[in-house]
């Protein structure tokens, strides 16, 4: 008895946490451009919205699947290399770049995704890391299309009424408007009846399985929706850098989403949300000590995997839910057997 | 025919490296079920180590001896550092330790020797020459090595008590914990053998492909690779995929192109993933989440 109240309390407690949080998280990206001027601070604020997006995509993946796919960093560059060639290359309008990234990275993720994500845990990493070499080898060879390693420059900047997109904090708005839609639209998703049914597909497959599902081609669907944010992502991120080389969507590149996750804490959209803010903003915080910031980068990574298994949003779960029994044994005395309410 | 013949040799000599990488990474998921992401890293650590050694002025014996014998000692700090100390980690945290171990190292070596490519003298200079194939010493060297290496592992697993521990922890460690052993310093013990070979690796390839702070990620991959293709979780399977890999390497990138090279290689591991998950071999565990 005590332990169903008890979860209806912590359920109900995250509800209106959320709803705390959301009003923060949307006041804060309001206001900060309002407030902070800097131009470094304003592009990293950028970054973050466009990882952001892609690193839900992965969110949407393994919150479904239990899976995780090196190639998040692959389709992004699918993303952005359809952007820079229709639009810099073939002179088409930017709609078609965004468009042709979505279709590629979503009929490669389902073509690739239906046999691939029939295999278990790290098998399937493996799969998807060497789609994620093709990929990359790919970009590098065909010059005609990437531009080669050295990539493709002068890609044309977004234009909204007119205006130009042509600086951080003009594509802040953008990029944000984009990243909060997202956001929502993954944050819903999960939480909606669709979403727990998959959930429960996903913990009890070999029953879904018997009654008939096609596990495999839903899980497909998914990978394929996964891609096809990061492809907006990437087309997004070659309108606003204006250049795309392959050396950004390399398999490292792909393992920074991974590590990104699981350093915010893999369950929920906000785990990605504070993984993002958190990996994004940190190189530039530690651009003080040049070559040391990448050592200290990784010690970091370390010491969280280390203490913070379950990530971030875990430690502050936890730490939230030690608060709130505090409160409750100091309001009504220590009875542990009574109802706390 | 000549050419045929080069590539073989080149390819096996790669493909011995690429075998020793892989054995790292097996004797690692054996015993903890962990993909090691800082293996590469092993190796590079080899090559420097035994570059700092010798240039201040150790001779070689004693340099590979010493080298050997440290990368051994920080796999073993790894695991009892790291691992043992990450309590509620799972096997996905434990692999992200690795991938930022992986950036710890590639990056200290860059600020202690620099970014350019670094090499020494081959132990023994020259080659040997059949008809016209060139088989330089060291990739002999190389090759003797881990064959020898394999040897001395399968020796160890099958004659030695402690072997036969080793390998009863990786296959069931209550079990192997409920017959009175040490499962945590049969743990401990695999990474420093996997450490070791990989830095006995990078010691003996260095002098033929010279290394830089960034080399660890891509033998990584190719030992990762190596090892799925011939099964996961065997010796012999981690020899025959290394070989195999180094092989059709070889053999891609004289006939097709370079650039290709490693597209071949991945393609091939998809294939083996989606047709015989097992590798050629078949390894002992098929299907594990992660």
């Amino acid at each position: 008895m005590g332990k169903g109240n008890a979860l209806i309390d912590k359920v109900e407690g995250k509800i209106t946490a959320s709803r705390f949080f959301t009003a923060a998280f949307i006041i804060f990206i309001i206001v900060f451009p309002i407030l902070v001027h800097n131009r470094t601070w304003t592009h990293v604020m950028v970054m973050i919205a466009i990882y952001l997006i892609v690193t839900l995509g992965m969110s949407l993946l393994f919150g479904y699947t239990g899976q995780f796919s090196f190639a998040q960093a692959a389709f992004f560059g699918i993303g952005a290399f359809s952007s820079s060639s229709l639009t810099y290359v073939y002179k088409w309008p930017i709609w078609s770049g965004f468009l042709l990234g979505i279709v590629m990275a979503g009929l490669l993720a389902f073509i690739v995704g239906r046999p691939i994500l029939k295999l278990k845990g790290f098998y399937l990493a493996m799969a998807t890391l060497a789609i994620s070499i093709i990929v990359f080898v790919l970009m590098k060879q065909l010059t005609g299309i990437t531009g080669g390693p050295s990539g493709t420059a002068g890609i044309p900047f977004i234009s909204i009424g007119g205006i130009s997109l042509n600086s951080p904090a003009r594509f802040y708005v953008l990029s944000w408007a984009v990243a909060i839609v997202i956001f929502f639209f993954c944050r819903n998703l999960i939480n909606s009846r669709t979403g727990r049914a998959m959930r429960a597909i996903k913990d009890a497959e070999t029953a879904a399985k018997v009654m008939g599902i096609d596990t495999a081609d839903y899980k497909a669907k998914i990978f394929a929706l996964s891609a096809i944010l990061a492809a907006i992502g990437g087309s997004l991120y070659a309108h606003y850098i204006a250049y795309v080389s392959p050396d950004s969507f390399t398999a490292e590149a792909s393992i920074l989403i991974i590590i990104i996750l699981a350093v915010g804490g893999v369950y929920s959209v906000w785990g990605a949300l504070i993984g993002t803010a958190l990996l994004i903003a940190l190189p530039q915080v530690l651009s003080g000590f040049q070559n040391y910031s990448t050592l200290i980068y990784g010690i970091i990574v370390i010491v969280l995997m280390v203490f913070a298994p379950s990530g971030i949003l875990g430690l502050l779960e936890n730490l939230f839910v030690q608060i709130k029994k505090f409160l409750k044994r100091s309001r009504l005395g220590s009875t542990d057997l009574e109802d706390p309410r | 025919m000549d050419i045929f013949l080069q590539l073989v040799v080149t390819g096996l000599s790669v493909g011995c490296l690429y075998a020793l990488i892989a054995l790292g990474f097996t004797i690692i998921f054996n015993a903890t079920e962990v993909i090691n992401i800082a293996q590469g890293e092993f190796v590079m650590m080899g090559g420097f180590v035994t570059f700092w050694l010798i240039d201040n002025g150790i001779p070689t014996w004693a340099a590979i001896i010493i080298t050997v014998l440290a990368v051994g000692a920080l796999g073993i700090a790894i695991q009892r550092g790291l691992f043992q100390t990450a309590r509620k980690a799972t096997v996905l945290n434990l692999v992200l330790i690795t991938v930022g171990l992986s950036i710890l190292l590639s990056s200290s070596a860059l600020i202690v020797w620099g970014a350019e490519a670094t090499s020494y003298e081959p132990f023994v200079t020259g080659a040997l020459k059949v008809r016209s194939v060139v088989i330089t010493w060291q990739s002999l060297i190389l090759v003797v090595t881990t064959l020898a290496a394999m040897i001395g592992l399968h020796f160890l697993y099958q004659r030695t008590r402690l072997g036969q521990a080793m390998l009863a922890t990786s296959i069931n460690k209550e079990a192997a914990s409920a017959m009175g052993i040490n499962v945590k310093l049969m743990i401990m013990i695999s990474f420093g053998i996997a450490a070791a070979f990989g830095g006995l690796g990078g010691v003996i390839m260095t002098p033929i492909v010279p290394i830089y702070y960034g080399i660890g990620l891509s033998f990584t991959l190719k030992g990762f690779a190596a090892g799925m293709l011939g099964g996961l979780g065997s010796i012999k399977g981690a020899l025959l995929g290394g070989l195999v890999l180094g092989l059709l390497e070889s053999f891609v990138t004289y006939y097709i192109s370079s650039g290709y090279r490693d597209v071949i290689a991945m393609s091939i591991i998809i294939f083996i993933l989606m047709v015989r998950p097992g590798g050629i071999l078949g390894s002992r565990v098929v299907a594990e989440e992660l």
